[in-house]
């Protein structure tokens, strides 16, 4: 099988019947985020653009392709890695992310959960009530929000790509949630202080893992150890099955969602300002303050029990 | 035919068998994956040959 240029074929895109050599398929691939920045209007001249990298494919995919169209859409790029403080996984993700901000010429800025909950991710989860996943999604997102802001960032960019946004409407969908629906689309929402951008949300993880294969690029593939079967695991399976039937569902399930939020308006939550950081937050004390606090009163009581 | 999976050998039934084929026959779902044969990507839809090694590089994270 050969590509239309005459090329060696490495991938065939099922949903557009499409086959694609490497040359060819990076030039599409470039030109896919391209265009999705514009389409979704993303991005402005002269933004200064972060973006949370992981040292994964999909945030290194991201990192690499949005260096490559800067200089066209006229924009700098600061790469922010949070370290979870995972043993075992978050050291290769910064390796990865240092060598690639590096060959790219870019100034890596670390945060970790640690400096701002006192504890690692590990020992969160050893302390408190709540759930791993929990801890690291919000305080993660508290750690970009202040990184942001400290670095006078005008957006943040994530690498959630197709499957992952599929993923989140079909879960949405089983709740019922509007909200959350809606969120997604990424305008800021009011609890952030920064609009959040997704340039590979239209890009099938597929693609996305060939990319970073076709071009050697320095990814860490290691996975959490608190990843597990979940929810969203059988979601993926799921929509992956759906798919391998019936190439172009994943595309379905996005423009199907587009129609739906467009018919439907969002619950308007009051605002208030976080009692402990001042944060804008729909509570009064926000959900990365409250499991701050909760680990504090934890960690006091451990301290107790040894002492006592 | 004899194939090398990941390293480990497999006989396949089929005189021809194109890497979806394996892929299916191994309960894997193309989506999910990006296959390398003989050290290089190729699409899923190349033929298969005696002593061929694929490695089936997971696409999908976790986390
Ligand atoms: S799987 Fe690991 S990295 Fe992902 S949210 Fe959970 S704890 Fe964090
Ligand atoms: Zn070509
Ligand atoms: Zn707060």
């Amino acid at each position: 099988m050969k590509c239309a240029c005459g090329g060696k074929a490495v991938y065939t895109r099922r949903y557009s019947g499409q086959i694609f050599c490497k040359k060819c398929f990076n030039n599409y691939f470039e030109r896919k985020v391209h265009d999705t920045i514009r389409s979704q209007k993303m991005i402005n001249r002269l933004d200064r653009v972060g973006i949370g990298i992981s040292g994964g494919k999909d945030s290194t995919v991201l990192l690499s392709v949005l260096s490559k169209i800067a200089g066209k859409l006229e924009i700098t790029l600061h790469p922010i890695l949070i370290d979870e403080g995972i043993t075992g996984y978050r050291l290769s993700g910064i390796n990865a992310a240092e060598k690639t901000c590096k060959s790219l010429r870019l100034n890596l800025k670390m945060a970790s959960i640690k400096d701002l909950a006192g504890s690692t991710l590990d020992e969160l989860q050893e302390l408190g009530d709540s759930k791993p996943c929990t801890y690291c999604g919000v305080l993660r997102r508290k750690l970009l929000n202040k990184e942001a802001n400290e670095q006078k960032l005008d957006k943040l960019a994530t690498g959630h790509n197709l499957d992952d946004e599929a993923q989140a409407i079909m879960m949405n969908y089983v709740a019922g949630d509007i909200n959350r629906l809606h969120r997604l689309k990424g305008t800021a929402t009011d609890s952030d202080l920064i609009k959040r951008i997704k340039p590979l949300n239209r890009i099938p993880e597929k693609e996305i893992m060939l990319y970073a294969l076709l071009n050697k690029l320095e990814v860490a593939s290691d996975e959490c150890p608190y990843a597990g079967e979940n929810h969203r695991t059988k979601i993926r399976d799921f929509i992956n099955t759906l798919e391998s039937d019936q190439p172009g569902v994943k595309h379905k399930i996005i423009s199907g969602w587009e129609k739906i939020i467009e018919t439907s308006t969002p619950e308007k939550k009051p605002m208030h300002k976080c009692k402990i950081c001042n944060h804008p937050s729909s509570r009064k004390i926000c959900r990365s303050c409250e499991l701050t606090e909760e680990i504090k009163i934890k960690r006091k009581d451990a301290t107790k029990e040894v002492a006592d | 035919m004899i194939v090398f999976v990941d390293g480990k050998k497999k006989d396949i039934s089929k005189e021809d068998c194109r890497v979806c084929d394996l892929l299916e026959e191994l309960g894997v779902n193309r989506e999910a994956v990006v296959t390398v044969v003989n050290g290089e990507i190729t699409v899923e839809e190349t033929e298969l040959s005696e002593g061929d090694e694929i490695k089936i590089i997971s696409a999908v994270s976790g986390g």
